[in-house]
C-alpha cells in the first residue's frame, strides 16, 4: 500500500487531472497505434490515452535508453581546438498508466545503471521521471508477471499506483515524487475509503488467480544455469531455433546492450549510443577476427545466464525477467522465456 | 556526477614505428590537470577516440613516473586503428581513464618475479616490469620471457636491450622463426622455461599474450608447481563503454573491463564461459 | 507522435514495423503484432529499418561531374543539365538511345512517374530495373506463368501448408519471416523438403535434405515430378504431356546425375503425391539458375495447368529480394508492359495510355536493364544498383564508363551513382509518402516521418521538375495524387487509395493479373517455356577438375548493400571486420581434409576457362564436391566462373563451372 497514502479520483475527474500533468511534463502512455497495437507513446492529450489495454509494444526503456541516443557532439573549426560536449535530456516525463511488469523493468534498468561509474545519460533522464503504473487486472495470454514477481500489483517501486475501481481509481501513493504530481488538484482526490483498499486487495488476489499453471520455470532454470548444469547439448540445440533476429534484446524491458559508433568527422560529429544484441553472431568478435561466442548455443546460453543466473541478479538487484510475454511474441524463432526455462527444467527440447 | 563517457583531449607528442603493423603512440593531455588525476597503475587502459572514426581499448603501455605523457601500442587490424595509424603527430584524440583493475603490485612484494610475453603481450607489461625494476629491492629476482613469431614482430626494442644490459634482472628473448640476421634463442616461449631456475613456491608469473600462448604457458607454469593464484593475464574480449555497461566484455558474470583485464589462473578457472 | 507505420524497407515479405521518431530524427524500430506478415516479429535487417531511414552517408546535394570530381550544386543548374543532355541525346540519336533504370526499393509513385517519364517525355520503351533479373524475365510475365508469381494466401500459405518444400532457398538468410513460419510449421509436424547444396539453419527440422549436385536440379525437378505421379497420376492434360516427355528418366539415371539417392527422390515424390496443400517455396537461387524456366515448368507440372488454384495442388510461392521488386513491375518498370500488364503491342493499352499521358506511346520494343548497357547512349537510374544486381560487373562497369551522359537519382551515392556525371539527392523510405507492394502483392503505406536532410527531395518531385524540362509537365499535389492515376488507370490497383490503406493495419492485397487479357506479351525472348532435359547435366567434373563451383545467393548477401550498409549492426553482423581482401570460397571439413586444406588458408581455383585467388572458409553445410561463391563476390570469380548470356532468353547468368582447388 502507498507509503504516502492512498486516494480516489471518480473517472470524471481523471481527464482533468491528465490535463494538469500534460501541462507540465511530457506524457507517455498507452496509446491506440494502427489496428488492435497499443503502445507506451507521447500523449497529447487526455483523450489520447488508452486506459482499457492489455500491454504495450514498446517497453519503457523506449524513453529512458532510447535505440539510438547521441551521446557526445564536436566540432572543430579552421584548425581551433576541438569543441567536445556532452548531450543530455532532461526532459520532464511522466509515464502514466505503465503496466507493473514495465515499472518493475525499470527498477532493473536503475540498478544496472547506477552500477559504478553511473550511467549519467539513464540517470538524467530517470531523475525527471515519474512512473505512474497501471494495476493489471486482465492478464493477457502470454503474461507471467506473477513468475517473476513483478506483477500484476505492486507493492513498491511505483511514484504512483492506480487501481481501476467501479467509477473511480484508486491511487496508491509510493514516493515525494509521486505526491507531488497530485498537486495542485488536490480537490480531485479523496483519501481512499476502507471499502475502496479492500477492493484493491481482492482484485489483487482475484488477478493473480486468473494466470495459468506455472509459465515460467524460473526456479529450476535459475538453479541449473547459476550451477552451470544445462548440458551443452541443450544450449546447442536451442541455439538451433535462434534465427538471430535481436528481438528478444529489444523488446525485453530490462536488456540494455548497446554498442557506440561515431558519424561525421573530427571536424563535425557525434558518438551514438545504439542498442545491440548478444545473440547477434559479430558481438563479441574482437579485432583479432577471435569470436569466443561463435556458435549459437554459446550466444543463447550467455543470454540466459544474464536472465536468470543468481550470479546476474545479485548485481541486478532482480532477475532479468518481469515475465511481461514480449519474447513470445516477438521471437522469429523459438526461444521465448517461458519456453527456454520449460526445456531446462525438462533438461531437453 | 561525472560522465564515465566523455572523453578528455590528448595530443599525439610522437610515433614509433615498432614493427610492420604496429606503432607506440605518446600522448600528452591538453590540460596538466588531467594529466594529475589521470593516475593509473600497469595493467590498467584507457578507450582513446578517434573523434569519428570510433574508440577502442589500449592497454596503458609505459610507467607513469616521472612522465607527463603515456603510451599506447597499436596494431593496425581494423577501421578504428587504421584511422589511428593515418594520425600525426599534433594531432588530438580523446582519451577515457584509467579503466579497469590493474595488476597486484604491494601484494607480491618479496615474490621472485616471472613475466612471460607473448608478441603483442609485451605492452601491457613494460609499464609493470619498469615500476618493478624502480623498486628493485622488494622483488627478490626478476626475469622476463618474451617470444615473438620472427624478429620483425619484436616491440620495444629500446627497452629490450636495456634490460638485456642489466644486470640485476634476467632477460631471454627468443622467435618462433629466424630470419637471416637472427643469432639469438628459436622456439616458442615456453621453450626459454628450459633456461631459467624457479623457486615455483615463492614465484608469481605475469603471463601476456595470444589466448593461445596463454594456455600452453600456463600448463607450463602449472606443471612447474606454481600455485593458480600465482599465475596472473590479462583477458581479451570486445570492448565498447569500458565501464561495465555496454555488457560486450562479459566472460559469464565477470567483466573483463571492470572485474578486470587482470585476472589469476584461479579466477580464470572457474569462469562461466571459456576465457 | 513518435510510433510511425511503415512496411520494412528490405526484402520482400513486406512485414510491418513502426518507426520511432524524436526531434525530427528516426531512432529506432519497434514490432507490429497486429500485422499479418509480421506478427509482432521482425528479422535482424528489419531491426534495423531506422538506420536505414536515418542513414549517415546521405547525398544532401546535387553533383555534378567536374573534371575527375563530383561536385555540389544547386538544383536549377543539375535539373536544367539534365534535361539538356537528354534532348541532345535524343534528337542526335533518337529516344531509343536512352535507357531508364527504376528502383526496385523505391515507392510505386516514384516507380510509375518514372516510367510515364521515360515513355512519355522521352519517348523509349527502354525502361527495366536491373533487379528484375530474378523475377525470371521472360518467364514470370507471360500470361500463363503468371501463377507462378500469383497473388493469394502468401507467406499465409506456409502456415495452412501440410508439406513444404523450400527449393533451393534459404529463408533463415533471405526471407526470415518465411523462415519463422516454415520453423512453427516443423514444430508443428508439418514434413519441410530441403531441396540445397549448402543447408541452411532449418536443415534439421527437414524430413529430407536433397542435395543436388549444381547443375541438375532440371534432372531432380523431373525426377521429383515423375516420382509423384507413380503415386499419384499427372493432375491434368497438360501434366501427362509433361510425364509423356520424361519417361526415359529412370531414377537410376536421376540419381547419377543429381546424386541425389534414387530412395529419397521416391520419398520427396510419395509426399508430394499424397499432401493436399504443399507448398514450394523458392527465390532467386532458383531463378537466377540456368534451367530455371525447365525446373519452373517441373514444379508446374505438379500443380497442373494453372498451378493450383484450386487449392488442392501444390502452390509454388516466390519471394523476392527487395521491398517493391513486385510494384516497380506493376507500375510497369518493364521493357514490354504498361502499368498493369498491359502489353506494349495491344493498340487499346496503349491508346489509352497516351491520351492520359498526353503523348504517344511508341511501339519500338524496349531493351532489358542488361540489354541497355552497352546499347544505349544515356541512362537516367534511379535507386538501382545494377552494379550489385547483374551477374556480369565487368561488361556493366565498362558499358557505363561508355555511356555519354549518366544520371542517377537516389538517397547514397551507391556504386553506380559514383560514375554519374550527374547525381541527384533522392529521399529515404522515411522521408516521403508513397507505397511499396511486398512479394505477396500486399500494398503497405510508407509515410514521411521527417523531412528529407538538406537539399534532398522525395523522388516523385524530381521527376516531375525534370519531365517538365523535356516538355511534358508533370503536376501532382502529393503522392496520393499520383495512386489516383494509377488506380484509375490500372485495375489491380483501382482499390487502392490512402483512406483505405489507412484503414487496413495490414495493408491491401491486390491482384495483378486483374484485368489482363490473356493475350501473349512481347518479351525479349521470343522462347516458350517447355521443359526439356538437354541442357540438364551438371557440368562434368573429371579427375583435373573435380568440384563444382557454384553461386550461393542466400549467404551474407545483404553486406553490400545500401540500405544494410547504412546501420553499424548490420554492417558488422553481414560483412564484419576489413574489407576482405579476397574473395571467401566454402567448402565441407571431410573434402578440405582430402586436400591437406586448412580453414583460412589461401587457395587457387582453377576452372577450363581461368583461375583465382581466393581465401578458404571450412563449412559443413557444404554439400561434398562442391565449393561455394558467395554471388557478391562474384567479380573476383569472374576467369573463372564467366558470366554468360542464357541461349533461349539472353539474361545473363552465372552457370556453376567445373574446378580443382589448390594450395598457394
Amino acid at each position: 500500500m502507498g507509503e504516502y497514502g492512498a486516494f480516489v479520483i471518480t473517472d470524471s475527474d481523471l481527464p482533468t487531472w491528465v490535463g494538469s500533468l500534460l501541462s507540465r511534463a511530457q506524457v507517455i502512455a498507452p496509446r491506440s497505434l494502427a489496428g488492435s497495437d497499443v503502445s507506451y507513446d507521447i500523449v497529447q492529450a487526455p483523450t489520447d490515452v488508452q486506459w482499457d489495454y492489455q500491454t504495450s509494444i514498446a517497453p519503457l526503456k523506449r524513453f529512458l535508453f532510447p535505440p539510438s541516443d547521441q551521446i557526445l557532439r564536436w566540432n572543430q573549426r579552421n584548425g581551433g581546438p576541438l569543441q567536445l560536449e556532452p548531450v543530455y535530456d532532461e526532459t520532464d516525463r511522466v509515464f502514466l498508466a505503465v503496466r507493473p511488469c514495465d515499472v518493475a523493468g525499470v527498477l532493473v534498468l536503475d540498478r544496472a545503471f547506477a552500477r559504478d561509474p553511473e550511467d549519467i545519460y539513464y540517470a538524467r533522464r530517470r531523475q525527471h521521471s515519474a512512473l505512474v503504473a497501471l494495476a493489471c487486472t486482465q492478464p493477457g495470454p502470454n503474461c507471467f508477471c506473477v513468475c517473476a514477481d513483478a506483477g500484476p500489483f505492486l507493492d513498491r517501486g511505483y511514484d504512483l499506483q492506480l487501481t481501476a475501481l467501479t467509477g473511480a481509481y484508486l491511487v496508491e501513493v509510493g514516493t515525494e515524487k509521486g505526491a507531488s504530481l497530485l498537486r495542485g488538484c488536490e480537490s480531485l482526490f479523496e483519501p481512499a475509503p476502507e471499502a475502496a483498499l479492500a477492493d484493491r486487495q481482492r482484485l489483487a488476489l482475484e488477478t493473480e488467480s486468473r494466470f495459468a499453471e506455472d509459465k515460467a520455470y524460473f526456479a529450476a532454470a535459475l538453479r541449473k544455469i547459476t550451477f552451470n548444469r544445462v548440458p551443452d547439448d541443450l544450449w546447442r540445440a536451442m541455439g538451433e531455433l535462434c534465427l538471430g533476429c535481436g528481438g528478444c534484446a529489444f523488446v525485453c524491458p530490462t536488456c540494455h546492450c548497446f554498442t557506440t559508433a561515431d558519424c561525421g568527422q573530427q571536424s563535425e560529429g557525434c558518438r551514438l549510443r545504439l542498442w545491440d544484441s548478444c545473440l547477434y553472431q559479430a558481438y563479441a568478435l574482437e579485432a583479432s577476427g577471435h569470436n569466443p561466442r561463435a556458435e549459437r548455443g554459446q550466444r543463447v546460453k550467455a543470454r540466459f545466464l544474464h536472465k536468470l543466473s543468481y550470479q546476474f541478479a545479485q548485481k541486478l538487484g532482480a532477475h532479468g525477467c518481469v515475465g511481461c510475454g514480449r519474447c513470445v511474441t516477438t521471437c522469429l524463432g523459438s526461444n521465448d522465456m517461458p519456453a527456454v526455462t520449460a526445456r531446462i527444467r525438462r533438461g531437453a527440447l | 556526477m561525472e560522465n564515465p563517457f566523455l572523453p578528455d583531449l590528448a595530443n599525439i607528442a610522437a610515433i614509433r614505428d615498432e614493427t610492420a603493423d604496429t606503432k607506440t603512440f605518446t600522448l600528452r593531455f591538453l590540460d596538466p590537470a588531467r594529466w594529475e588525476a589521470f593516475r593509473y597503475r600497469p595493467g590498467q587502459f584507457a578507450e582513446v577516440s578517434v573523434f569519428g572514426a570510433g574508440e577502442a581499448p589500449f592497454c596503458l603501455a609505459s610507467p607513469r613516473q616521472g612522465a607527463d605523457t603515456f603510451d599506447i601500442t597499436v596494431r593496425a587490424v581494423g577501421a578504428l586503428t587504421d584511422a589511428l595509424h593515418a594520425l600525426a603527430v599534433g594531432d588530438t584524440v580523446g582519451v577515457r581513464g584509467p579503466l579497469g583493475n590493474g595488476f597486484p603490485f604491494d601484494e607480491v612484494k618479496g615474490k621472485d618475479i616471472l613475466f612471460v610475453a607473448g608478441g603483442i603481450g609485451l605492452p601491457p607489461l613494460r609499464p609493470l616490469i619498469w615500476e618493478m625494476l624502480a623498486e628493485r629491492a622488494s622483488f627478490p629476482t626478476i626475469t622476463v620471457l618474451y617470444g615473438a613469431r620472427a624478429p620483425g614482430d619484436l616491440v620495444y626494442r629500446d627497452d629490450l636491450e636495456r634490460w638485456r644490459a642489466r644486470d640485476d634482472m634476467k632477460f631471454l628473448v627468443t622467435v618462433d622463426a629466424a630470419d637471416g640476421d637472427w643469432k639469438g634463442n628459436v622456439g616458442v616461449v615456453g621453450s626459454l622455461f628450459s633456461q631459467i631456475q624457479l623457486a615455483p613456491a615463492q614465484t608469481v608469473a605475469f603471463v601476456c599474450g595470444p589466448p593461445i600462448m596463454i594456455r600452453f604457458v600456463t600448463q607450463d607454469l602449472l606443471k612447474l608447481g606454481l600455485a593458480e593464484d600465482s599465475i596472473i593475464t590479462t583477458l581479451e574480449r570486445h570492448m565498447r563503454c569500458g565501464v561495465g555497461k555496454c555488457n560486450h566484455c562479459l566472460i559469464g558474470d565477470k567483466y573483463v573491463c571492470t572485474d578486470g583485464p587482470v585476472f589469476t589462473y584461479r579466477q580464470v578457472k572457474s569462469m562461466m564461459e571459456p576465457a | 507522435m513518435p510510433y510511425v507505420a511503415s512496411p520494412c524497407p528490405f526484402c520482400g515479405c513486406g512485414c510491418g514495423l513502426y518507426l520511432q521518431v524524436a526531434d525530427g530524427l528516426v531512432i529506432g524500430t519497434a514490432p507490429s503484432p497486429a500485422h499479418p506478415v509480421a506478427l509482432g516479429r521482425l528479422c535482424v535487417k528489419g531491426w534495423h529499418a531506422h538506420e536505414a531511414a536515418a542513414n549517415p552517408y546521405r547525398l544532401t546535394r546535387p553533383l555534378i561531374r567536374r573534371g575527375a570530381n563530383l561536385e555540389p550544386a544547386g538544383w536549377p543548374e543539375a535539373l536544367d543539365l539534365v534535361a539538356s543532355r537528354l534532348l541532345s541525346v535524343k534528337a542526335e540519336h533518337g529516344a531509343a538511345a536512352i535507357g531508364v533504370l527504376g528502383s526496385p526499393r523505391s515507392t510505386n509513385e516514384d516507380n510509375y512517374l518514372l516510367a510515364k517519364l521515360a515513355r512519355g517525355a522521352l519517348g523509349t520503351n527502354n525502361i527495366d530495373t536491373a533487379a528484375r533479373l530474378e523475377a525470371l524475365p521472360g518467364l514470370f510475365d507471360l500470361p500463363q506463368y503468371r501463377h507462378l508469381t500469383r497473388a493469394g494466401a502468401g507467406l499465409a500459405a506456409i502456415d495452412e501448408a501440410d508439406l513444404i518444400v523450400l527449393w533451393q532457398t534459404d529463408p533463415v538468410e533471405e526471407h526470415p519471416a518465411a523462415a519463422a513460419r516454415v520453423l512453427r510449421a516443423a514444430q508443428r509436424g508439418v514434413p519441410v523438403i530441403e531441396v540445397a547444396w549448402r543447408s541452411s539453419q532449418l536443415a534439421d527440422r527437414a524430413a529430407l535434405r536433397l542435395a543436388p549436385r549444381p547443375g541438375s536440379e532440371t534432372v531432380l525437378a523431373g525426377a521429383l515430378v515423375q516420382a509423384a505421379f507413380r503415386h499419384e497420376g499427372p493432375p491434368s492434360p497438360e501434366s501427362e504431356d509433361f510425364a509423356a516427355a520424361i519417361a526415359d528418366l529412370t531414377p537410376e539415371r536421376a540419381e547419377s546425375a543429381t546424386g541425389v539417392a534414387a530412395d529419397a527422390i521416391e520419398d520427396a515424390g510419395r509426399l508430394l503425391a499424397s499432401a493436399s496443400r504443399a507448398l514450394i517455396l523458392y527465390t532467386r537461387g532458383l531463378t537466377l539458375q540456368p534451367q530455371a524456366t525447365d525446373v519452373l515448368a517441373a514444379l508446374s507440372a505438379l500443380g497442373g495447368g494453372d498451378g493450383g488454384s484450386d487449392g488442392s495442388r501444390p502452390r509454388l510461392l516466390w519471394l523476392g529480394r527487395y521491398s517493391n521488386l513486385q510494384g516497380a513491375r506493376d507500375m510497369g518498370v518493364v521493357p514490354y508492359f504498361l502499368p498493369g500488364f498491359r502489353s506494349l503491342t495491344d493498340e487499346s493499352s496503349r491508346a489509352r495510355f497516351a491520351e492520359a499521358w498526353g503523348a504517344p506511346i511508341s511501339t519500338e520494343g524496349g531493351l532489358s536493364a542488361w540489354e541497355m548497357l552497352g546499347a544505349v547512349r544515356a541512362l537516367v537510374v534511379m535507386g538501382d544498383d545494377p552494379l550489385v544486381t547483374l551477374p556480369d560487373i565487368a561488361s556493366a562497369r565498362e558499358a557505363l564508363a561508355g555511356l555519354s551522359f549518366l544520371v542517377v537519382l537516389d538517397s547514397v551515392l551507391s556504386p553506380i551513382a559514383e560514375a554519374a556525371h550527374v547525381v541527384l539527392p533522392g529521399a529515404s523510405f522515411a522521408e516521403q509518402d508513397g507505397t511499396f507492394t511486398s512479394a505477396e502483392h500486399r500494398v503497405q503505406r510508407v509515410r514521411a516521418c521527417v523531412p528529407p536532410p538538406g537539399d534532398a527531395r522525395p523522388d516523385w518531385q524530381v521527376i516531375c521538375e525534370l519531365s517538365g524540362r523535356l516538355g511534358r509537365p508533370m503536376e501532382y499535389a502529393s503522392p496520393a495524387g499520383i495512386m489516383a492515376e494509377i488506380a484509375s488507370l490500372t485495375p489491380a490497383y483501382a482499390g487502392v487509395s490512402y483512406q483505405a490503406l489507412d484503414d487496413s493495419a495490414g495493408g491491401l492485397l491486390v491482384e495483378p493479373q486483374a484485368g489482363v487479357e490473356q493475350a501473349t506479351a512481347t518479351t525479349t525472348s521470343e522462347a516458350e517455356p517447355s521443359f526439356s532435359l538437354d541442357q540438364a547435366a551438371a557440368p562434368e567434373t573429371d579427375d583435373e577438375f573435380p568440384y563444382l563451383l557454384a553461386p550461393d545467393y542466400a549467404l551474407r548477401s545483404w553486406g553490400g548493400e545500401a540500405l544494410a550498409a547504412a546501420s553499424v549492426c548490420l554492417r558488422r553482423e553481414l560483412a564484419p571486420g576489413r574489407p576482405l581482401q579476397l574473395a571467401r570460397i566454402e567448402m565441407s571439413r571431410a573434402d578440405a581434409r582430402e586436400r591437406g586444406l586448412r580453414d583460412g588458408q589461401q587457395v587457387i581455383i582453377r576452372s577450363r576457362t581461368g583461375e583465382m585467388r581466393a581465401s578458404l572458409r571450412l563449412n559443413d553445410a557444404v554439400r561434398s564436391g562442391v565449393l561455394a561463391l558467395p554471388y557478391s563476390m562474384r567479380e573476383d570469380a569472374a576467369a573463372v566462373m564467366p558470366p554468360e548470356l542464357h541461349p533461349e532468353t539472353g539474361v545473363p547468368l552465372l552457370a556453376p563451372c567445373a574446378v580443382s582447388i589448390h594450395q598457394v
